[in-house]
């Protein structure tokens, strides 16, 4: 097996993405995301990253960190809801409920997490915000003795979505509501989410105490006294649920992050490689997102990355030579491949080789960085990425196809999100 | 065994260390160099032969940087005028820098300032290596040297500047098993 010019294997958090190869550092990614972030570290715990440190973000399957961890990238989102922890506080009203503060450890490893009861029928807490549309609502939840809950928008019976959070089952949800979740992050807690379209500005983010997992818009508790615990609620100005941000006294953006300048002239060889990459999506969001050497332009370039279709991938020489994949679901873990050579451009996934749509055979001249976006600066790549490799020379089919496959069973599970017993 | 499965023509001869000793945090950690320092970003700046490379400015009889066999002489015997003595070297805001100054003092009691837009920072001794990480607020494109007070006669003996990579290796299990799922590859072919 030929040497890999370049390798990205998430190991380290920083001011970069810290590449393996070359041991110079020539090959890391200049990382950037004003203000702090949140990720899942090592136990399970969601834990802050400071402003301008890159994120090392761990897989959970069944509520238990799985495998080994991968670098996120997030676009920007805010988080409109004002005491995102903290539902004692005015800004939250609370109706026929009451409030018990730091009552039990929170997925944040404190004893921060708030004992929500119901005192009477028709219990919910309630907050007045700024509205985004699309817009992504989500809470931390754990079943202490009151099973069903409700996210829903005071706009209309359109927006809701009902949780079984006892037993992690999805319920009805409203005409302009899906993407309808519960994540579970272990020790009882889930991460419940739903987003709403068009839902109109000026109305309120509500959590309510259902009747049953039918319980439609509204369809609140009929008896009360019961309970269930509460962290972290977020209702973000995005089209897919996010990673947790924290706010206080305000509204909380986190900024978009971008990992460019990978890579020199040196590093790149224009007659001839290969770029891997195993990565998954964080959502279909309907934008393309890129990964590209180039020469700062688009216009040479050796390129993949997600289309603005669901659950395509774009493998790409200067458009000339390219295929348009279907892949099973780019949210999950694959394994790309792309190489250019004069007369053998190829395209592997999962080990599979792939005709390609297109073989007009165009080299690209220049190469001399590597970026998370599309070479010139737009298209910028959202996602969750394992490892990246380039090497500067073709290898032989064997090796596409051994490069891009599951080495074991258990890593092709975990790459699906599936738990091995 | 590691020793069968790993490639040193991949890592070079540090993986046949890292074989021998296993995967250890330690071992990982220096290994695979994500916690070194990275490429020395200064040009001429041991002063072998001259000074080319640097720029002079606001100097004049008494306010001087000459080569000597010993480096930069660097004499101000006066606040003013306020000479500077420069290396064009590229910084990115935010990152870390590890600065590195060798300095011999010939006669002097003052000392000097490093300093661009965004960093500035006193070297207290006027004869020895003195160290400093560096995060810079702005991207730059030189450091300059400077009096700080008066009676300044010194050498910059060498002068290093390379970026600090990452602190601690979190995942140095993960980033080891990847590896030593390369090098099975390898064998297998």
């Amino acid at each position: 097996m030929a040497k890999p010019k370049l390798a990205l294997i998430p190991a380290a958090q920083g001011t970069s993405l810290y590449s393996v190869l070359p041991s110079s550092g020539v090959g890391d990614f200049n990382f950037t995301r004003s203000g702090s972030a949140t990720r899942i570290n090592s136990q399970g715990l969601i834990e802050t990253v400071a402003s301008g440190v890159s994120r090392l973000n761990y897989p959970m399957i069944d509520g238990v960190v799985k495998g080994c961890p991968y670098h996120i990238l997030e676009p920007q989102s805010t988080n409109a809801i004002n005491y995102s922890e903290d539902f004692t506080q005015t800004t939250w009203s609370k109706v026929n409920l009451s409030v018990t503060s730091n009552n039990s450890i929170s997925p944040d490893g404190s004893l921060n997490a708030s004992l929500i009861t119901s005192t009477a029928n028709g219990s919910y807490l309630s907050d007045s915000l700024t509205s985004y549309d699309p817009s992504t609502f989500s809470l931390f939840v754990k079943y202490v003795d009151h099973q069903f809950i409700q996210l829903y928008s005071g706009a209309s019976g359109n927006f809701y979505a009902t949780f079984d959070i006892k037993n992690s089952v999805v319920g009805a949800n409203g005409a302009a509501t899906d993407n309808v979740k519960i994540d579970n992050y272990g020790n009882g807690w889930f991460r419940i989410s739903c987003v709403f379209s068009g839902v109109a500005a000026g109305s309120t983010a509500r959590i309510g105490f259902a009747q049953s997992l039918n319980s439609t818009w509204g369809g609140l508790n009929t008896s009360f006294g019961t309970s269930f615990l509460s962290f972290g609620s977020q209702f973000e100005s995005n089209s897919y649920l996010t990673s947790y941000i924290k706010t206080t006294s305000a509204a909380v953006t986190r900024s978009a992050e971008t990992a460019n300048g990978s890579g020199d002239a040196a590093t790149f060889n224009d007659s001839e490689g290969v770029l891997m990459l195993e990565a998954s999506a964080l959502a279909n969001d309907g934008t393309s997102r890129q990964i590209a050497i180039s020469d700062g332009n688009t216009s040479q370039r050796v390129y993949f990355g997600f289309r603005s279709n669901s659950n395509e991938f774009l493998l790409s020489s200067r458009d000339s030579s390219y295929i348009v994949a279907t892949i099973g679901d780019v949210t999950n873990f694959n394994k790309y491949a792309f190489q250019y050579k004069s007369g053998n451009f190829k395209a592997f996934i999962n080990g599979f080789n792939y005709t390609l749509d297109a073989d007009g055979g165009l080299l690209p001249t220049g190469l001399n960085t590597l970026n998370f976006n599309n070479g010139a600066g737009g298209d910028s790549f959202y996602g969750k990425t394992k490892q990246l490799q380039y090497f500067d020379t073709a290898l032989t089919d064997s090796e596409l196809e051994q490069l891009t496959s599951w080495v074991s069973f258990s890593d092709m599970a975990e790459a699906q999100l599936y738990s091995v017993e | 065994m590691a020793n069968e499965i790993y490639d040193s023509t991949w890592w070079g001869n540090t993986i046949d260390t890292a074989s021998s000793i296993g995967t250890s945090t330690e071992m990982i950690q220096g290994q695979f160099n994500l916690t070194k320092l990275g490429d020395e970003l200064v040009t001429n700046g041991n002063f072998a032969e001259d000074l080319s490379g640097w720029t002079i400015a606001s100097n004049d009889d008494t306010h001087s940087v000459t080569w000597s066999i010993d480096g930069a002489n660097f004499v101000s015997d006066t606040t003013s005028p306020i000479m500077t003595f420069g290396s064009p070297i590229s910084l990115i805001a935010d990152k870390k820098y590890k600065f590195i100054i060798k300095l011999k003092n010939n006669g002097g009691t003052g000392t000097i300032k490093a300093q661009a837009s965004g960093l500035n920072f006193i070297l207290d001794i006027n004869d020895g290596i003195y160290e400093e990480i560096v995060t810079p607020t702005q991207n730059q494109s030189s450091v300059s040297f400077y009096r700080n007070g008066s009676n300044i006669d010194l050498y910059i003996q060498s002068f290093s500047v390379k970026e600090v990579r990452a602190t601690t290796v979190e995942a140095s299990k993960c980033l080891a098993d990847t590896i030593h799922r390369i090098g099975l590859q390898d064998i297998q072919n």
